[in-house]
């Protein structure tokens, strides 16, 4: 992180000080200071102003995988292939202008746009994609996962790029939509500490640099970035798509929904994205507000731990399937708010391969209890750890966890309540340590191939104390999960999928809740504002009339 | 007090809340715990008085057994820290010399730190919960009963009845015990009465952030901040915060009585 840049309260002040002495920042440190009426005057219809919790180590691309990164990156960088609006479904071409695979499903190659250039000049090239991807690979940072099967990138003239696998993996093309793998003006950061070798990860310097400025094709460019407090967007006027509608974007860091809902009330935001299904249902009878929702491809799903030393009685296939039938559904879907679905396994509703939820558990006490009784493991006592004060995807996470502990008291379990910090309790998450936890698993490309984290073996089986050798039937699940993973076909692919979301909903170590739904609201002059969950809001689809 | 109204209103209260803690099962027209899930966030109404959280809890019935929590948790942390206060501060001016330095440059240092951010960084360490928020407490609040007691010893240990009781062979700890202390409590528990207004509203605070109990137990400062997301419901953070004005205030008020009675400079005028 760039020193310059680390936020802080004291700094704050200075800046605001420095802003009312007519210094850079004078615009939005007045805004702070005056009252309602007075920032919308203050707002000309080339500006637009954003509420949202910025949650993010970095901006750096090639460093970053938090969705309040990915919804700027978005706006400052292109990548390969993209989604439009809401629609998660069909990939399109982005800088690139068509792919086709191989028949083996191992090489794709990409045609690219022409004319193309970066907001420095710059000519975007073949070169330029290759250079991006391998500065990821090479970084060996939290967005490896992403890059994992390319075996190598080619580029064997100016628009044309090769990406060869190691296996087949059809799901590559909703991958290259994220912004992490995005294509960056390889000269402009090479110029400024960019390392895309081999030894990327102890040698590339470019993190500081990409924190402060923006070396890509997108609609805007990064004007200034003030951790935990402001992000402001510049219009790029020789973007390829055609100019933006805004001279300027600000982006105010404000992580209590109850001011977002009142500053978009006032007038004093356009958009809002940080708010909960609560406040949305006040909004929804504001004047001059128009709130939606979205439905958001994450998971939510109660994690109980299979492994006996940690997950106590919980590690009980048949105390599983009794949290299961103990959980009060609609309850929780009230907390979860309007919009939101049930989910009956872990792969969410709106991908292919997810089962009806109509087919999900239903409450029913008398068998929970009869369940408990024939696990004969006495007294249930249980810890469920969550992170205290969060609101994930607009839910409160605190209302949640004890909607769930009376529900499993009610059946005669005891359940303790252990809120730590976030970033504590998403440790021991992930290190495997929760007894009970209360999680979801967010897609980093749309596609079902991101939800077989869940398998034994995998990313959340392995935090679920499930490993691959957890026994006959784990063994079976896993290599199921890697035969979808593989298949080009796609009935046959869909149907695969639906196997595992199958088997994970009756043998996995989990309680699959529900498919969020994000409220976002904004002024009614707003439009084009779309929303999905990989990044958020399109900021280059919104415009603004009157 | 007898003659102040206003102290005979303010013990009024502090003796309701009492009764409220004491009785809340029977005065309570819901379990605290109880969620209605279909009437999450009503407004007050005949079925309750104060409105619902948004579980469906019945506010009213949550702050009468909020007041079984704050008012022990109040009082024994002012008397955990009264009684570590008064052992060192007792020690220290008792004894004198190296033990009375040492001790007060703890002190010292200890009151170097604004209580709150103290109390804050100690159950942030340890954890959160109602023991380690009333350790905290104590933690952070036994220097100012360590100076007082210190200050009050030096000047009663030259008065005659002490030496009287030396002259007449009594050991160090009798005379500490039964002849000094006794003269430097009533200062001691005007400090406490004070106090314990004041411990309440800290361990409110502490709560309010998250380092107080389970989110799911009744207790008046987190359930201000369950209501901070709901602006419109307004009834979910008032009624707590008006249970913690109304407490705090009065046990200000009694204490500050007690001052005016126990202090005989003052009774004279």
């Amino acid at each position: 992180m760039n020193g310059d840049q680390g936020g802080g309260v004291p700094r704050f002040n200075r800046r605001s000080l420095i802003g009312l002495l007519g210094g850079g920042l004078g615009y939005p440190a007045v805004t702070h200071l005056l009252g309602p009426e007075t920032a919308r005057a203050a707002a000309p219809s080339g500006t637009l102003l954003v509420g949202m919790e910025l949650l993010m180590k970095s901006i750096d691309p090639g460093r970053t995988i938090e969705a309040s990164a990915y919804m700027i990156n978005h706006a400052i960088y292109d990548s390969l292939v993209t989604f439009d609006g809401e629609d998660l479904k069909t990939p399109k071409p982005q800088l690139a202008t068509g792919w086709k695979a191989s028949p083996d499903g191992k090489t794709y190659t990409f045609t690219l746009r022409p004319n193309v250039r970066f907001s420095s000049g710059n000519p975007m090239t073949s070169a330029d994609v290759k250079w991006s991807l391998h500065r990821v690979i090479n970084l060996k940072a939290n967005t490896k996962f992403l890059i994992e099967g390319i075996e190598e990138v080619l580029a064997p003239d100016p628009l044309t790029v090769v990406v060869r696998l190691s296996e087949s993996k059809p799901s590559i093309i909703p991958i290259l939509s994220s912004p992490s793998l995005c294509v960056v003006d390889s000269k402009v950061v090479m110029e400024n500490g960019g390392e895309a070798g081999p030894d990327a990860k102890d040698k590339d310097r470019a993190e500081p640099y990409l924190s402060a400025h923006s070396a890509g094709t997108g609609a805007y460019t990064l004007g200034s970035y003030i951790p935990n407090q402001e992000l402001t967007l510049v219009k790029n006027p020789a973007h390829w798509r055609g100019a933006p509608k805004f001279d300027r974007i600000v982006i105010r860091h404000i992580p209590e929904p109850a001011t977002q809902q009142l500053q978009i009330a006032r007038g004093d935001l356009d958009v809002a994205t940080g708010i909960g299904p609560d406040q949305a249902q006040v909004l929804r009878t504001a004047p001059g507000v128009t709130v939606k929702t979205s439905l958001i491809a994450n998971t939510f799903y109660v994690l109980m731990n299979n492994n006996p030393q940690i997950g106590g009685p919980f590690a009980n296939p048949r105390v599983q399937q009794a949290v299961r039938y103990a959980l009060d559904y609609a309850g929780i879907m009230a907390i979860a708010g309007a919009g939101a679905q049930r989910l009956a396994s872990i792969i969410p509703n709106s991908f292919p391969g997810s089962l009806d939820p109509r087919t999900a558990v239903t409450t029913d006490r008398e068998k929970a209890r009869a369940l408990l009784r024939e696990a004969g493991v006495g007294v249930v006592r249980g810890r469920i750890t969550y992170p205290a004060g969060a609101t994930s995807w607009g839910v409160q996470v605190d209302l949640l966890v004890q909607k769930i502990q009376t529900d499993l008291n009610a059946v005669g379990m005891t359940i303790d309540l252990n809120g730590l910090a976030s970033l504590t309790a998403l440790q021991e998450y992930r290190d495997g340590k929760n007894q009970i936890g209360v999680w979801g698993w967010t897609a980093d490309w749309p596609d079902p191939s991101n939800f077989l984290v869940y398998l034994p073996g995998r990313t959340v089986g392995k935090r679920a104390g499930w490993p691959a050798d957890a026994g006959p039937e784990a063994a079976a699940l896993a290599k199921l999960g890697d035969q979808a993973e593989r298949e080009v076909d796609t009935p046959k692919r869909v149907a695969l999928y639906e196997r595992v979301a199958r088997r994970i909903a009756e043998i996995g170590p989990y309680a699959p809740l529900f498919q969020p739904a994000v409220p976002y609201a904004m002024r009614s002059n707003v439009r084009g504002a779309t929303y999905n969950s990989v990044w958020e809001v399109d900021l280059y689809a919104l415009g603004k009339s009157g | 007090m007898a003659r102040s109204p206003l102290a005979l209103v303010a013990l009024g209260l502090v003796a309701a809340w009492g009764v409220a803690a004491f009785s809340a099962p029977v005065l309570a027209p819901h379990l605290p715990l109880a969620q209605d899930i279909v009437h999450r966030l009503s407004p007050p109404s005949r079925d309750h008085w104060l409105g619902t959280d948004p579980l469906g809890r019945d506010v009213l019935s949550r702050i009468l057994y909020g007041a079984r929590l704050s008012i022990p948790v109040g009082a024994a942390a002012v008397v955990l820290a009264g009684g570590l206060g008064i052992a060192l501060g007792g020690a220290a001016g008792f004894l004198g010399g190296i033990v009375d330095e040492t001790i007060m440059r703890i002190t010292d240092l200890m009151l170097a730190f604004p209580t709150v951010i103290l109390a804050m960084v100690i159950t942030a360490a340890l954890g959160a919960g109602i023991h380690n928020a009333v350790l905290a407490i104590m933690v952070a609040w036994w220097p100012s009963y360590a100076r007082l007691e210190r200050g009050l010893v030096l000047a009663v240990r030259q008065r005659e009845f002490v030496e009287a009781a030396r002259v007449l062979g009594a050991s160090r700890l009798r005379i500490a015990l039964r002849h000094v202390l006794p003269a430097t409590i009533s200062p001691i528990v005007i400090l406490g009465t004070l106090d314990v207004g004041h411990a309440i509203l800290t361990f409110a605070s502490l709560s309010f952030l998250g380092l107080g109990p389970p989110p799911q137990v009744p207790e008046w400062g987190s359930m201000i901040a369950a209501g901070r997301n709901y602006l419109n419901q307004w009834w979910i953070a008032t009624f707590p915060g008006l249970a913690i004005l109304s407490l705090v205030l009065a046990f200000n008020v009694v204490g500050d009585s007690l001052r005016d009675l126990l202090d005989p400079r003052l009774r004279r005028v």
